[in-house]
């Protein structure tokens, strides 16, 4: 018996020993997402994130370079980030399969894009929920400011997709995600609608409040509530002016309410710093002067021949067949100096085709480095401002004297050309809003170049896509066929 | 190949026929315990006649008048042979022989359960096999020596090897199995393990092998045992020095052309460094005045060494086993210095009295690495072969200086790779040490109580400089002119608690044996990382001086706990009939928080025909079965809804998933064991596994704002055979052969798979050339076709008319109009869909076949090979792929083909970097992995007293190697560790596999 109670003994021991083992481990290096939409003090550290990733929905390497490319703005003859394959002469549809080598240009600002949405909507159900009624960060009431920026990063957000791709979601603190489907996409010009609605929203909010949004949010930047909601306008200008895919569809922008809106949009040019994590703009390396490979004079994109016959009507549409050096722009525009630098060789093979040849590269961000880590990336330019606000002068039939000053804000100051009186017809004044947006615009943010160019009648070439469809994950997802954009029906 | 094994096999079935006439009898008895022995074979040799001894180990048998030979054969015995002489009485004791069918424990099988009764199949690979060629990665030794396993070889000094065992289980969490060394489960690879120490190693393929490890198991488990000093005889010990010195080769060179199709500068004879211009013909014939192959200059023949001491000693109450091993592998690579390693290891065990023994195991090892960059080896194929790597330039930064060109070709991203090695260093160190203690209680016969705590506690400092004055900018995270580093230390701790109780008793011809355990594991990791660029001053390279910008600084933290509790039963009937069964329960942490606990069995069944029937000239004949069932268990941020932090800003990462469980593998197998004719010892396996509830990132709306959840969906199943034939060819005093032979062949299958298909690679730049999709294998290639029938150019347009297509001398689909002109190119298929990816090839192969054979001659002479055969599964070059966009593969040059093809040809099939069918090859290998010599100088003819033995050795490894490929090797694969490397055959410039031919020499005292 004693031996029998000594292995009972032991059994009962192993058995309470069950249970020495802590299972419930935290994951240290991420703070758990309920935690953070519960906890005032966390919730406010959201907003960076949403900022974050609107940022990288516009600077990172994939979309932006290959839109550019494909929009004749800028020509690049590698194969990296969908570039060769986005511009190829004549254009190929873009390759929107579940295997395609291209998926990334096609979906990194989808994704990026709505990842910045849905933190607007966490923080827009934080507020509106139980778990958090004020939330106080250092003594000072930030709320409003919250509720502010919830708004801001829904509408933002939107803006962008709505610049870039056919059809999506709108998405705020109302919508029942498990409701999304193919029934509940909307068009370009609605996910429009919505950018402004809620951009305005954030806008109101700001202006009716005293608040500072700290350098954390937009790194390195400390923005005042009467600033950000000039932002806020601005950006909701640009999803109505950007929304048009064809010449023919600028006709019905709502030219009175871009007027609106850029009367108070962004005086100051909006310029985050790097950090070297997530602050960073890949796509200004690659579409600007950044060294490609380390070869010092070679660069990843150049400047397409049609931009550069912008400036000198005789400079060739395209590069000679025979590959002969076309020679220098000749130009008054004094950016040829400061923003542009010309290049003797070109790099590209010539296999891959001469057609993506250029002489010149635009050095104007991005001249010597590859980390923007500590440097101010210009991401808004009050320009874009001023110069939407003169294009809706002039087709809403506006003071083009005004106009006339807004364009010589960029033209004489930064180009030193002749300036506008505003006596101009409107069709010569429109050329020189046209001309400014291009040149002096060229890599601000990514998307930009073919949201811009697709505006102007005879830019692009036929058979070159306007606009990106879904990704065909996200089709599959959404049980919708794969379609595509491009190519020369 | 497949003549010559079957010829050997031919040679060995032997029939035969006598007569006989008086008789003779006498006892057989073990030599060891001098216990008699029932049940031994005693055959007259030359006739199918024969007895088997009685209970008492007696036999009788008839003999011819004149005597003749007897043979005394047994299971786990070696066996005997005796010239009968005038004599009618020949007493007999046998002794033992591991090579044969023997009563070996296999970890993790019931208890009281034996190979011998075992229910299900392992591998295992005995010491005398691995010190024949003993690897410094002790993965070497598994190759082509046990069925179903495959290792894909690193080829760096240091590295570790892929390993799979079967089929593939997952899709996202690679094939490492688990490694259990005395022990201790570890994590992080065998490659800091020395071969010499290694007593044995069993392959715990199977599911049911390894169902003890549970959650974990599902890819099998290795497990190693160390030397020991109860290897010896009681009151005995043993110093063994080893020294093995060698040189590496790298046999072979990938082809370059040595010619351009450019127009050349009438000055240099050479087309200019940028801005060339293409011949009209577009014909790469015209060669470059001067031609260097940079390989020649990059790999270097160096001498490695090994040198190895152990002490081993068996006392009454104590045995010991002590060692070091201090290794230098060089590698093939300039200006590099490979790995040194120090290992040391100390095994110790104390029997405090007849039922307490305490066994302590300790391990240590220290290494440094230091190997090149995967730069070097694209820069040495690619760049122009008109280059001096060694001219030298006044450096821009200090005239004074005159250094080499950092940028041979100032037109192109090459960098000159002697600049490279000489200028930037990456350094890896390692400590780590592997202790353990364990306790077993015996109070009685039938009971026993273990316990065993054990850890591994590694360290790992991976150092990559870029220096002050650094002239290329090839290094992402460094400038031109003051450089950078990157600084990454990864700490782990596991820690191993075990308490054990363990039953047998015997009722008549009834053996139970019984196992209840509870296992507590630990694991937990701390990295951190600091990236840093721009360097203040020169020649301090170190992070303190970097300040602008400021450093930036990654960490991870991790830890998982598991405890299990498990039941064994292993029932014996008459030492034939044996059922073993187990049952575990694991509850681990990194399951979601309403699945925190997996359960899964294994029941196994055999018996031994043998027992019951005679069947002339089978000694063994064994049935099995088994069912189990082991998990693969989710990565550690899978459960977690979290945001990513980097640099303090948060980003939405997975969305959590609370009822995340392990993958679960239901594996079935069937099997036989044989040993006929006293010789050979067939394995054969038959197996069909399912591998359910894949643990896999399943996309979500983008809306969601999390990319992904981690779901278990998906099914894998594969099937397969394994067959193993270990036999004594020829066995007498002068001459012996012994071989051994592995052959598995497997097919496996995506069967479910409920997300849209997706492309996976190595990790590499630009290496997804793989499909995951339901019904087909992972493995399988997915890439733009080019056409090689004319039908295919209908299936994309009906319309076209055929008389526009030719197929050209290569066979391939080209425009009538376009044959021979600068504008032929191939054609990519489009089928009937539209589709214009299609599957272009599958890595797996069609089988594998090891055979390894011992050769001893006068019994001190010994000669070893090991063959491994690898039939079908394909490779992706990559790194042909871009020695085709760069114009340097060697079919680029046109010299002399009748056909020539312009280098538009070529580019096409380069396919901007996507896949593309023409860099799909046959993986199909045959080589001859070992070679060794081995002579024991007959020491005590002599009259040397004072050495027990000598032997001297000349071993070759990867001495030859039959095949098609166009690279260094066949044996290809590469990434990190959830990457399956010998599924995901993608070749990208990786550090080559080497040749190497060493010598010997061991003394024993």
């Amino acid at each position: 018996m004693k031996l029998i109670n000594r292995i009972f003994i032991f059994l009962i021991l192993s058995l309470v020993a069950f249970g020495c083992a802590d299972l419930e481990i935290e994951n240290l290096n991420n703070p758990n997402s309920s935690d953070v939409l519960a906890n005032p003090t966390d919730l406010a550290g959201l907003p960076a994130g949403g900022f974050a990733d609107w940022h990288l929905g516009k600077a990172t390497v994939n979309t932006g370079v290959a839109m550019s490319c494909n929009a004749d703005v800028l020509t690049c003859s590698w194969g990296n980030f969908g570039i060769r394959n986005f511009s190829w002469q004549p254009p190929l549809p873009i390759d929107n399969s579940l295997t395609s080598n291209d998926a990334a240009a096609i979906e990194t600002a989808w994704n990026q894009f709505y990842s910045s949405n849905s933190i607007g909507v966490d923080i827009e159900s934080a507020l509106s929920g139980e778990d958090v009624s004020e939330v106080i960060v250092d003594g000072v009431d930030v709320t409003e400011m919250l509720r502010s920026i919830a708004y801001w990063l829904e509408g933002a957000s939107t803006a962008h997709l709505s610049m870039l791709y056919d059809r999506g979601f709108t998405v705020d603190a109302e919508t029942d995600l498990t409701t999304l489907s193919a029934e509940t996409l909307v068009d370009y010009s609605a996910m429009a609608e919505f950018a402004v609605a809620k951009l305005e929203e954030a806008a109101s909010i700001a202006d009716a409040n005293d608040f500072t949004l700290p350098d954390t949010y937009i790194n390195g930047v400390e923005i005042s509530s009467t600033d950000f909601a000039k932002l806020a306008r601005t950006i909701a200008a640009q999803a109505l002016v950007l929304n048009a895919r064809t010449p023919e569809e600028v006709a019905t922008t709502d030219w009175n309410k871009v007027l609106e809106l850029t009367a108070g949009g962004i005086d100051y040019d909006l310029a985050p710093i790097g950090d070297g994590n997530l602050w960073y703009d890949d796509n200004k390396l690659v579409s600007g002067g950044a060294l490609a490979n380390g070869v010092v004079g070679n660069t990843w994109a150049r400047v397409d021949m049609k931009l550069l016959n912008l400036m000198d009507p005789d400079y060739p549409t395209s590069y000679p067949a025979d590959a002969s050096n076309p020679g220098m722009v000749n130009t008054e525009d004094e950016r040829i100096e400061t923003d542009f630098i010309y290049r003797e060789q070109v790099y590209y093979p010539q296999d891959r085709g001469v057609y993506r040849f250029s002489n010149y590269v635009h050095n104007r961000y991005a001249s010597d480095f590859t980390a923007w880590t500590g440097r101010p990336m210009p991401a808004l330019l009050k320009a874009e401002n001023d110069l939407m606000r003169a294009e809706a002068l002039i087709r809403t039939g506006g003071s083009k004297t005004e106009a006339a000053a807004l364009i010589n804000n960029t033209r004489v100051d930064r180009g030193g050309l002749a300036p506008l009186t505003g006596s101009e017809s409107d069709a010569v004044m429109l050329d020189a809003v046209k001309y400014e947006k291009m040149i002096e615009l060229l890599n601000t943010w990514g998307g930009r170049e073919l949201a811009e160019a697709r505006r102007w009648p005879g830019y692009m070439r036929d058979g070159a896509f306007r606009q990106l469809p879904i990704p065909a994950a996200e089709l599959v997802l959404l049980d919708i066929p794969i379609y595509t954009f491009g190519g020369s029906e | 190949m497949r003549k010559i094994l079957l010829t050997c096999f031919m040679l060995v079935f032997v029939f035969y026929a006598w007569a006989q006439d008086r008789t003779v009898s006498g006892t057989v008895t073990d030599s060891d315990t001098g216990e008699s022995l029932p049940g031994v074979n005693v055959l007259l040799k030359g006739t199918g006649i024969g007895v088997n001894t009685d209970i008492d180990g007696n036999y009788k048998i008839s003999v011819p008048a004149e005597g003749g030979v007897l043979i005394f054969s047994f299971i786990g015995m070696a066996t005997k042979e005796e010239v009968v002489g005038s004599r009618s009485v020949i007493d007999v004791s046998l002794q033992s022989d591991i090579k044969q069918l023997s009563e070996v424990v296999i970890t993790g099988s019931a208890p009281g359960v034996t190979t011998k009764t075992l229910g299900y199949s392992v591998g295992q690979v005995d010491s005398e096999l691995i010190q024949k060629a003993p690897g410094i990665d002790p993965a070497q030794a598994l190759q082509g020596k046990v069925a179903g396993v495959k290792i894909t070889q690193a080829g760096a000094p240091g590295s570790n090897a892929g390993i799979r065992l079967r089929g593939t289980t997952s899709l996202f969490e690679g094939q490492q199995p688990l490694i259990i060394v005395d022990g201790m489960i570890i994590d992080g690879g065998l490659s800091t393990i020395n071969s010499e120490d290694i007593a044995q190693m069993q392959v715990l393929k199977s599911a049911s092998a390894a169902a003890l490890y549970g959650s974990r198991a599902a890819n099998g488990a290795i497990v190693i045992k160390t030397k020991r000093g109860d290897d010896l005889k009681n009151g005995s010990s043993r110093i063994i020095i080893r020294n093995e010195v060698g040189q590496n080769f790298l046999p072979g060179r990938i082809p370059l052309t040595e010619t351009h199709h450019y127009e050349v500068d009438e000055d240099t004879g050479a087309p200019p460094v940028g801005g060339q211009v293409p011949r009209a013909d577009g014909l790469s014939i015209t060669p470059y005045p001067t031609n260097t192959d940079y390989q020649d200059i990059l790999f270097q023949d160096n001498l490695f060494y090994t040198n190895y001491v152990s002490m081993v000693g068996n006392s009454e109450k104590m045995n010991y086993m002590v060692s070091g091993q201090h290794t230098s592998q060089p590698g093939i690579i300039r200006d590099t210095d490979g790995q040194r390693r120090f290992n040391f290891k100390a095994n110790l065990d104390f029997k405090i009295s007849d039922k307490i023994t305490v066994s302590a195991s300790n391990f240590f090892s220290k290494r440094t690495i230091d190997v090149a960059p995967v730069g070097p080896f694209f820069d040495v194929l690619t760049l122009r072969p008109d280059r001096d790597l060694f001219a030298t330039a006044p450096n821009p930064l200090n005239p004074a200086i005159e250094v080499i060109n950092a940028k041979p070709d100032s037109s192109q991203q090459m960098v000159n790779p002697v600049y490279v090695l000489q200028n930037r260093s990456n350094t890896q160190e390692r400590d780590r040490y592997i202790g353990s203690i364990g306790i077993d209680y015996k109070p009685f016969k039938w009971l026993t109580f273990e316990g065993f705590f054990g850890i591994d506690k590694d360290n790992v400092v991976q150092t990559n400089i870029v220096p002050f004055g650094y002239l290329a900018d090839d290094v992402a995270f460094a400038r031109i002119n003051v450089g950078g580093m990157d600084v990454d230390n990864t700490e782990s701790l596991q820690t191993n608690i075990r308490g054990n109780i363990l039953l047998s008793h015997k009722f008549g011809d009834f053996e139970l044996n019984g196992r209840l355990g509870y296992w507590w594991d630990i694991n937990e990791t701390n990295y951190f990382g600091v990236t840093g660029d721009g360097f203040i001053f020169g020649g301090t390279p170190t992070l303190a001086n970097i300040n602008d910008p400021a450093p930036r600084i990654d960490q991870n933290i991790t830890e998982i706990q598991s405890e299990s509790g498990f039941f064994q039963i292993g029932t014996i009937w008459q030492e034939k009939l044996t059922v073993d069964l187990l049952g575990r329960v694991d509850a681990v942490s990194l399951f979601g928080a309403d699945e925190r606990t997996y359960f899964n069995y294994r029941a196994a069944l055999s018996y031994r025909i043998t027992e019951d029937f005679t069947i002339p000239g089978v000694q063994e004949f064994k049935i099995r079965a088994s069912q189990a069932t082991s998990g693969v268990q989710p990565r550690f941020s899978a459960q977690y809804e979290t945001f990513d932090v980097v640099g303090g800003i948060p980003q939405k990462n997975t969305l959590g998933n609370s009822l995340l469980k392990p993958a679960n593998s239901i594996e079935t197998e069937a099997g036989i064991n044989i040993y006929f004719l006293n010789r050979f010892d067939l394995d054969f396996t038959y197996v069909n596994s399912t591998i359910e509830d894949q643990i896999i990132p399943v996309p979500l709306n983008a809306a969601a704002g999390y990319g992904t959840q981690w779901q278990n969906a998906g099914t894998l199943t594969y099937d397969g055979i394994e067959i193993s034939i270990n036999a004594n060819v020829v066995n007498t005093d002068i001459f012996k052969w012994d071989a051994g032979l592995v052959f598995d062949k497997f097919n496996q299958q995506i069967t479910n798979l409920p997300i849209p298909e997706f492309r996976r690679g190595t990790g590499l730049q630009q290496s997804d050339v793989f499909l995951i999709k339901e019904g087909e294998p992972v493995g399988a290639i997915y890439a733009t076709k080019w056409m090689r029938s004319l039908d295919e150019v209908l299936d994309g347009d009906p319309e076209a008319d055929l008389d526009d297509y030719v197929i050209n001398d290569e066979g391939f689909v080209v425009r009538a109009s376009q044959i021979g002109t600068a504008a032929e190119v191939p054609l990519a298929y489009v089928d009937e869909e539209g589709n214009t990816t299609h599957k272009v090839g599958d890595t797996n192969p069609d089988f594998n076949l090891g055979f390894n054979n011992t050769f001893t001659l006068f019994g001190n002479l010994r000669i070893y090979m090991l063959w491994d055969w690898k039939q079908g599964g394909d490779i992706y070059s990559q790194t042909n792929q871009f020695l085709t966009r760069d114009n340097r593969a060697g079919y680029i040059d046109q010299r002399g083909k009748a056909n020539p093809k312009p280098i538009g040809y070529y580019q096409a099939f380069y396919n901007t970097n996507n896949p593309s069918s023409y860099f799909v090859y046959d993986g199909s290998f045959l080589k001859l992995r070992e070679l060794s010599v081995t002579y024991d100088i007959p020491v005590k003819s002599f009259g040397w007293d004072f050495i027990d033995g000598i032997q001297v050795g000349v071993i070759g490894r990867n001495l030859y190697t039959l095949s098609d490929y166009p690279g260094y090797d066949p044996e290809v694969g590469q990434g990190p560790n959830n990457v399956d490397r010998t599924t995901y055959a993608v070749d990208g410039f990786r550090y080559p596999n080497f040749r190497t031919i060493s010598g010997s020499l061991q003394l024993t005292f």
